[in-house]
């Protein structure tokens, strides 16, 4: 299987110049394989976001690399040097199949309604410019090609909707509620189609016949398309992970430490 | 009939301004750009400048309207750049002190009653003619504006503008989106000011100062933030408040027009910013 | 000639300062900058110049007292303090005390559209044309200062100091902290949020005053006087920074002195040009610099 991100052993982070956490595995670097899940698991307050908002770039390690690929060939490095807290959450969000994340506070912008919401994460860098959009003759054509083009993209859309209960899709994202927005933001996730997926607690705040429902469609976004995808979760409840994951890293004493490891077969 | 093609071709000049503060800078990034007319005098001052200093005539004229977008776009790197590191309040800042700068520079390059007697190019010389080309130019941004929700940009800018991080975790470039929109509309207030320029044939520094600013502002809130209705609506009425105080103030008391102008627009921007923050027209609150 | 350069440069420093102070502590409570500030400042000039014209006829006229001049500049001084913090507190109360939840921005767009309406309102009772103060002044022989300027220095100094040692040493001082730091915990400790308010908003006001009077008698003033004085001190605070009083007049009384020489030796327009470019490279270059405020990440 094609590693996605490898984390180097001597990675550290440290904030304030205290150590956060550093990579206990045996001088072994930490790898993100493809088609699998990993959960993260450990007490508050050790860096378990701050992992996360790592390898999304908006924050910087104070040792050691984290480098991406893309079907085997090196696609970005992040380190100290070549890191921009303005810059590289976005590099890093569009690179291979595309990086998403959720945030540990559900946020959506307000103003989209629910289908809006679900599309707008499965987007295409290149096609909405500017000048994609003031070009006369694209204008014209590009309103009667891109809806009929969208169709089908909005029916997936309606249909993961309605299987998790939402009836009217045309209602606003401020209309909900704290649970549903942090619903629709996990069904942003499994609708975007990206090559890995990063959830900083998804399951908080929600009801636990949804979750059992998430962890199924959680667990087929990973088999679906060749096991391309892959998830890193952040999660209190062992149960869950035990559950899900493939493999579960440890936070504790200011080290990561990959905890078990099963095959990857074992699932099928 | 002259008085009201005159006052139409101000609507429209009005309008497009209103459309680029309203529907593209603030409507689209969400920054409150209350120094945008800084744009509108750049484009009008490098009209005065190409006609009165450097005597351009005949279609050589027509070089001032593409001339001052070009100026705009050059000087709308100021704020386009500054979002790299700074945003909310400061772009207020950013923006005001640009205006500042601009009005001193316009007192710099015209003096301190501006340049008078512009010429227009031919083919504009009548007020028919300008109000042609500023309502075909209003009238394509229209156009655009109300084909945008159909495009991704729309639902881009939104995320853009609600929350940043987000935009960023999509792979947003939100700096090229928000620079692009704001690029955008400092070329469309650029060409509205060479308008103004040929219209009123003259430039007066105290057209660009900061009550005209917060007026202008003040329109924005007042119409509603970034609806097309709302900037018509607004500009309709800013037109018609000016025509009425002017005919009353006549002669002697003529100062007493601005000024009243602008107490009404300040009353109106505390009032429908605190009370009534959608505009008559908008959808969206500030 | 440099001597004098750089004398008028300070004094003119010293105004800028006064602000940057009335600035800053309007920052303590509503948590940004109030450019409505300076045209209260404008207002005070205007106030004390004709109530001291008018208390001079009315004495002169009717009573036969001596020291006319000092009796009516005191009384003018007294009239112009108290309207301009009556204004003041009423624009505290029921401006910006009722929207003060509704973030910066709004206080920020709300301060300009009364600095809008007063200066509209100022221009339409006073005219456009520059007023200045029908006092004679006489300077100290020897040291070539006017009495006005050492009594301006002098308050300057003293407000300073004293503001510095309330804001670091008593009660009140830490309320005010308080309240910057956490609104809602203000109010959960009781602390007497709005009578604070109050109280600040009152100081800066009687500041500013002081500030508006010495204007209007040494240079004269116009309704749009205050515009200019708005940027000048807003530059200052970027380069001082809010929190730090003492780097705030540093660098208004720097700002003074290099406008100064400026306006001595190209053109008012050139310095004043200069000065909003510095504070726009300031502005990129030090955004923390205003606020103090790190930005953080998530």
């Amino acid at each position: 299987m094609d590693t996605i991100i490898k984390i180097e052993s001597n990675l550290t982070f440290e904030y304030s110049n205290q150590l956060l956490f550093k990579i206990d595995n045996n001088n072994l670097p930490l790898l993100v394989e493809q088609g699998k899940i990993y959960g993260i698991y450990g007490p508050n307050g050790s860096g378990k976001s701050t992992f996360i908002n790592l390898l999304n770039g908006f924050v910087c390690q104070s040792e050691g690399e984290i480098i991406y690929y893309s079907q085997n060939k090196v696609t970005y490095i992040l380190n100290k040097t070549n890191f921009s807290s303005l810059f590289s959450p976005i590099i890093i969000s569009n690179l291979n199949g595309g990086i998403r994340r959720i945030f540990q506070k559900p946020s959506i912008a307000s103003e989209l309604n629910l289908i809006e919401a679900l599309i707008s994460v499965r987007r295409n860098a290149k096609k909405d410019g500017l000048f994609d959009f003031l070009n006369p003759f694209n204008l014209i054509k590009g309103i009667v090609l891109q809806s009929t083009k969208e169709k089908n993209e909005i029916n997936e859309a309606i249909n993961l909707l309605l299987e998790f209960g939402f009836l009217n899709t045309n209602k606003k994202i401020s209309e909900l509620s704290f649970g549903q927005i942090k619903l629709i933001s996990v069904l942003q996730m499994l609708f975007s189609k990206a090559s890995l997926i990063l959830l900083d607690e998804p399951f908080s705040n929600i009801y636990e016949d949804t979750i059992r429902q998430l962890i199924l469609k959680l667990k087929k976004y990973t088999s679906e398309s060749q096991g391309t995808n892959s998830i890193i979760i952040i999660e209190h409840k062992r149960d869950y992970l035990e559950e899900l994951a493939d493999e579960i890293w440890t936070f504790n004493d200011k080290k990561i430490m990959i905890e078990n490891k099963k095959n990857g077969n074992d699932k099928n | 009939m002259d008085l009201l093609l005159s006052l139409l071709t101000k609507f429209f000049i009005y309008a497009i301004f209103l459309f680029s503060l309203n529907n593209i800078v603030i409507g689209k990034t969400g920054y409150w750009a209350i120094g945008h007319i800084a744009y509108f005098a750049i484009g009008a001052l490098f009209t005065g400048v190409i006609t009165v200093i450097f005597h351009f005539t005949g279609y050589y004229i027509y070089l001032a309207l593409f001339g001052s977008i070009i100026i705009s776009i050059i000087f709308s790197l100021i704020p386009a750049l500054s979002i790299l590191r700074l945003r909310g309040d400061f772009f207020i800042f950013v923006s005001i002190t640009i205006n500042e700068l601009i009005k001193l520079l316009v007192e710099l390059i015209s003096g301190p009653s501006g340049f008078s007697n512009i010429p227009r190019p031919p083919g504009l010389t009548t007020d028919l003619s300008l109000m042609c080309l500023s309502s075909i130019i209003f009238l394509i941004l229209v156009l655009y504006a109300s084909i945008f929700k159909y495009h991704n940009l729309n639902y881009i800018t939104t995320i853009v503008r609600q929350n940043e991080e987000l935009a960023k975790v999509m792979g947003i470039n939100v700096y090229y989106i928000r620079s692009i929109f704001i690029i955008l509309g400092c070329a469309t207030a650029g060409a509205a000011g060479s308008l103004f320029a040929f219209y009123s044939n003259s430039t007066d520094p105290q057209r660009f100062n900061i009550n005209e600013a917060v007026i202008l502002f003040a329109l924005c809130a007042f119409g509603g933030i970034d609806s097309i209705r709302g900037t018509i609506i607004a500009s309709m009425f800013y037109v018609l408040i000016l025509f009425v105080l002017e005919s009353i103030f006549k002669g002697l008391f003529q100062i007493y027009t601005t000024n009243i102008t602008s107490i009404i627009f300040g009353l109106i921007l505390i009032f429908s910013i605190n009370f009534f923050p959608q505009g008559i027209m908008g959808k969206r609150g500030l | 000639m440099l001597f004098d350069l750089l004398k008028y440069g300070f004094f003119n420093g010293i105004y800028i300062a006064l602000v940057s102070v009335g600035f800053a502590l309007i920052f303590n409570i509503l948590r940004t900058i109030d450019f409505s500030l300076t045209d209260r400042m404008t207002f005070s000039g205007y106030v004390f110049i004709i109530s001291e014209k008018y208390i001079k006829g009315l004495i002169s006229s009717h009573l036969q007292l001596p020291f006319v001049e000092i009796i009516s500049i005191l009384v003018g001084c007294l009239l112009s303090i108290l309207s301009c913090i009556i204004l003041t507190l009423i624009i505290e109360k029921y401006i910006f005390t009722p929207i003060k939840e509704k973030g910066t921005s709004i206080l920020i767009i709300t301060s300009f559209g009364i600095s809008v309406i007063m200066q509209s309102l100022m221009s339409i009772i006073f005219t456009n044309s520059t007023i200045v103060s029908s006092i004679q002044e006489y300077s100290i022989p020897g040291i070539g200062l006017y009495p006005r300027e050492i009594l301006v220095l002098s308050f300057a100094v003293t407000i300073m100091i004293v503001l510095n040692l309330i804001i670091k040493k008593t009660l009140f001082g830490k309320s005010i902290n308080a309240l910057v730091f956490n609104y809602e915990l203000a109010i959960f400790h009781k602390i007497p949020v709005k009578k604070i308010s109050s109280l600040v908003f009152g100081i800066s006001a009687f500041i500013i005053a002081i500030s508006g009077i010495s204007l209007s008698v040494g240079f004269g003033i116009y309704p749009n006087i205050g515009n200019k004085y708005m940027i000048y001190s807003f530059c200052a605070c970027l380069i001082g920074g809010l929190k730090n009083l003492y780097g705030t007049v540093i660098a208004s009384i720097l700002l003074g002195v290099f406008l100064q020489f400026g306006d001595c030796f190209t053109s008012p327009i050139v310095s004043e040009s200069l000065t909003l470019i510095i504070l726009l490279v300031l502005l990129y270059i030090k955004p923390e610099g205003l606020f103090f405020e790190k930005i953080r990440v998530i």
